[in-house]
């Protein structure tokens, strides 16, 4: 078990940087997720810490050890592919097996090789496969041997690049209930890649938010997603992403609550915090913290139009237009009916709006 | 796995038999897709004709090639004068079966036969040890001026055997090395075509899989063996095929590499018999195919292995 750091840490590929000076303490045993769209250098970051690409610039360590030029095999590192990279010519049980034989600082004697080999298989319910080739099971098992292949000679740190985007959605969602099971057991520090916010929220003790190369937050899931530092943050965590609408401060001090005039009406918020009356802000709104009402120019509220409304079972999200932009409601199932077409009020909890500085996107309060 | 050599080499056969089917049956109108559901219903008589047609002319195109093959056993079993007095027939004539039996023991043929063994021998396997070494580099390493090595050796498939052969005798002959296994094999030890072939083989090799591997601990050597040539088997094995057979049917540097009898490979045994013998004609023919049989097993055996390591490398080069 170790922890990782990156200090500063930059990759460039010719003129593309595609991690920009990363700073990142990764507690030991911790269950860290890093997050972002695709082509933000989520992939080369964990790949750093692998071994398999060169550094920069910057330094990083696991343990108390500078790895910048240690080889991969000696970084006492275990990784999971999207791929799997499981051998096709091998059995199952060659393929857990092969981090013990071919890596001269793990080997271990047969009698244990065969223990741990059986261990592994074991804990992924793979014991009946053993003898089977990787071409000869289900997506579902391939990820298992792959991940029975990484437990074998028991890592410092695992490394996982989006090990769960070739399941389908319900093996996923088992599949990610077990990998939480697993750090709980193996209490190793993990490192985890992913593009899907769900996957962050439920797994992760951290996310770090990556956009661009660049850490946009790192926080626990509930901070990141009750208080997201930037507007990337803001609209990348969250599903309908928060709603956003572009306005100017009124009143308000450290103390006392404040409006703001859009051009769709005046929104009642909270605090505003830093921010000083007359400036131009961005409003952030999640859809559950937004409302909408049936008498029009309610005070304190914006004025819209119903235009679409999304039944999902358990909840419903009603979209609508308020002036040039879009926002959307998100409401439990039994809720007054409304029809599209329908002019509403939208007003929010005032203690749940998030304000963002138009320019530097950063967050104000 | 898309870039198994395999399934390409599947998915190429698949799409030749679609081609082959739009060849043979040019009334049907082309179909919108390849689901055959909304194909027009064929007439039974039309299916038949097309059948019909394609087997005539595989039939045609088999007799075209096998004719040679019969008229070389016609010839070797028939009495040469008989033969010739009797109109050269279509048909053998006077057979005589101990005709094999004389060939061999014409001009050491099992001699000869045994020398090209070793001499093909020591070709397939340095050939394989240098070709999978020299893939390896081009295809996995990272050098200075990897490009250019690459395109200088693939030039030498520019290079026909003619080219250097004058100077490649005397640096033999300079070497001391007339009419010896090393002197018949020297010239012969590294190739481009296997070089470019496993180098089209390894890169097929995902990169994730090489990754793994790297975290695995594999060296170079070790991922070699127990991983990128695994992986290879079947390009492998189809050159292996390929430089069996370029081996044993070399004929010009063996005539120029040698000078006395008794190192004589086989191929150029079987002109010494037919040059030796004018009045037994058969005997050059039988020895000729006597000479062959090897090629034969070879090919029997490793059929599959030469179309799919061919296409394979086809498809991808
Ligand atoms: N070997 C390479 N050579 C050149 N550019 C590269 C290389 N690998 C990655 N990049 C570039 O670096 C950037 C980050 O790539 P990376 O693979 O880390 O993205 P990612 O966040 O993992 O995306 P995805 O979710 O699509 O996997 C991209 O712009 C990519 O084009
Ligand atoms: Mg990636």
């Amino acid at each position: 078990m170790s922890a990782v750091a990156f200090d500063q840490v930059t990759k460039k590929f010719g003129d593309t940087v595609a991690v920009d000076e990363f700073s990142l303490q990764i507690a030991d045993g911790e269950f860290m997720v890093l997050l972002g769209p695709s082509g933000c250098g989520k992939s080369t970051a964990l790949r750093m810490i692998a071994g398999l690409e060169e550094i920069s610039s910057g330094i990083l360590t696991i343990g108390e050890r500078v790895v910048n030029h240690i080889p991969p095999r000696e970084r006492d590192i275990a990784m999971v592919f999207q791929s799997y990279a499981l051998y096709p010519h091998m059995s199952v049980e060659k393929n857990i097996e092969s981090p013990l034989v071919a890596n001269k600082r793990a080997k271990v004697d047969a009698t244990e090789r065969t223990r741990r080999v059986h261990e592994a298989a074991e804990t992924l319910g793979l014991t009946e496969y053993l003898a089977r080739k990787p071409g000869e099971l289900s997506g579902g098992q391939r990820q298992r041997v792959a991940l029975a292949r990484a437990i074998v000679r028991r890592p410092e740190v695992f490394l996982m690049d989006e090990p769960l985007s070739n399941l389908d959605a319900k093996l996923r969602t088992q599949t990610r209930l077990e990998l939480v099971d697993l750090h709980r057991r193996l209490g190793t520090t993990f490192v985890y890649v992913t593009h899907d916010q769900v996957e962050a929220m439920t797994m992760a003790d951290r996310i770090a938010v990556i956009s661009d190369g660049r850490i946009q937050q790192v926080g626990a899931p509930q901070d990141v997603y009750e208080k997201p530092a930037n507007l990337f943050v803001a609209s990348f965590i969250g599903s309908p992403p928060m709603n956003t609408i572009l306005g100017t401060l009124q009143g308000g001090t450290e103390t006392a609550a404040a409006s703001v005039l859009t051009a769709e009406g005046t929104l009642a918020i909270g605090h505003p915090g830093s921010a000083q009356p007359g400036t131009e802000l961005v409003l952030g709104i999640r859809p559950e913290h937004l409302h909408a009402t049936d008498p029009v120019d309610t005070p304190g509220a914006v004025r819209a139009t119903i235009q679409n409304i999304e039944l999902l079972g358990h909840e419903r999200h009603v979209i609508c237009t308020v002036g040039a932009t879009q926002m959307t409601v998100r409401q439990p199932n039994d809720a007054p009916p409304l029809a599209i077409g329908q002019a509403v009020s939208l007003h929010a909890d005032p203690s749940e709006v998030h304000l963002f500085d138009p320019v530097s996107t950063e967050r104000l309060n | 796995m898309a870039t198994d050599p395999t399934v390409s080499a599947a998915n190429e056969q698949n799409r030749l038999n679609q081609n082959a089917e739009q060849i043979v049956d040019p009334l049907v109108p082309a179909p919108y897709d390849n689901d055959k559901a909304v194909q027009p219903p064929r007439s039974g008589l039309r299916n038949a004709v097309a059948t019909t047609t394609t087997y005539l002319v595989l039939t045609a195109l088999s007799v075209i090639v096998l004719f040679p093959i019969y008229m070389l056993l016609l010839r070797a079993l028939s009495s040469p004068l008989k033969y010739i007095s009797a109109g050269q027939p279509l048909y053998p004539v006077s057979i005589e079966w101990d005709v094999f039996n004389r060939a061999f023991g014409q001009a050491s043929l099992g001699r000869s036969m045994g020398l090209s063994f070793v001499v093909t021998f020591v070709i397939v396997i340095a050939q394989v040890l240098t070709s999978v070494l020299a893939a390896y580099a081009f295809a996995f390493l990272e050098f200075p001026l990897k490009k250019l090595a690459f395109v200088l050796v693939i030039g030498t498939l520019l290079l026909p055997i003619e080219v250097t052969l004058i100077a490649n005798v005397e640096i033999i002959r300079k070497l001391h090395l007339l009419n010896s296994v090393p002197g018949l094999t020297f010239p012969f030890l590294v190739t481009a075509i296997g070089i470019f072939l496993i180098r089209q083989g390894f890169l097929g090799i995902p990169r994730d899989l090489r990754d793994a591997s790297e975290l695995d601990g594999y060296g170079h050597l070790r991922f070699l063996f127990k991983v990128a040539m695994p992986m290879s088997k079947a390009i492998i094995g189809s050159f292996i095929v390929i430089a069996f057979l370029g081996a044993w049917n070399q004929y010009v540097w063996p005539r120029f590499a040698t000078d006395r009898g008794a190192w004589q490979t086989v191929q150029v045994a079987l002109r010494t018999i037919g040059s030796e013998n004018p009045g037994e004609l058969n005997l050059g023919f039988a020895a000729a195919i006597v000479a062959s049989l090897p090629l034969l097993a070879l090919l029997i055996f490793f059929q599959r292995q030469i179309v799919r390591g061919l296409t394979a490398g086809a498809v991808k080069g």
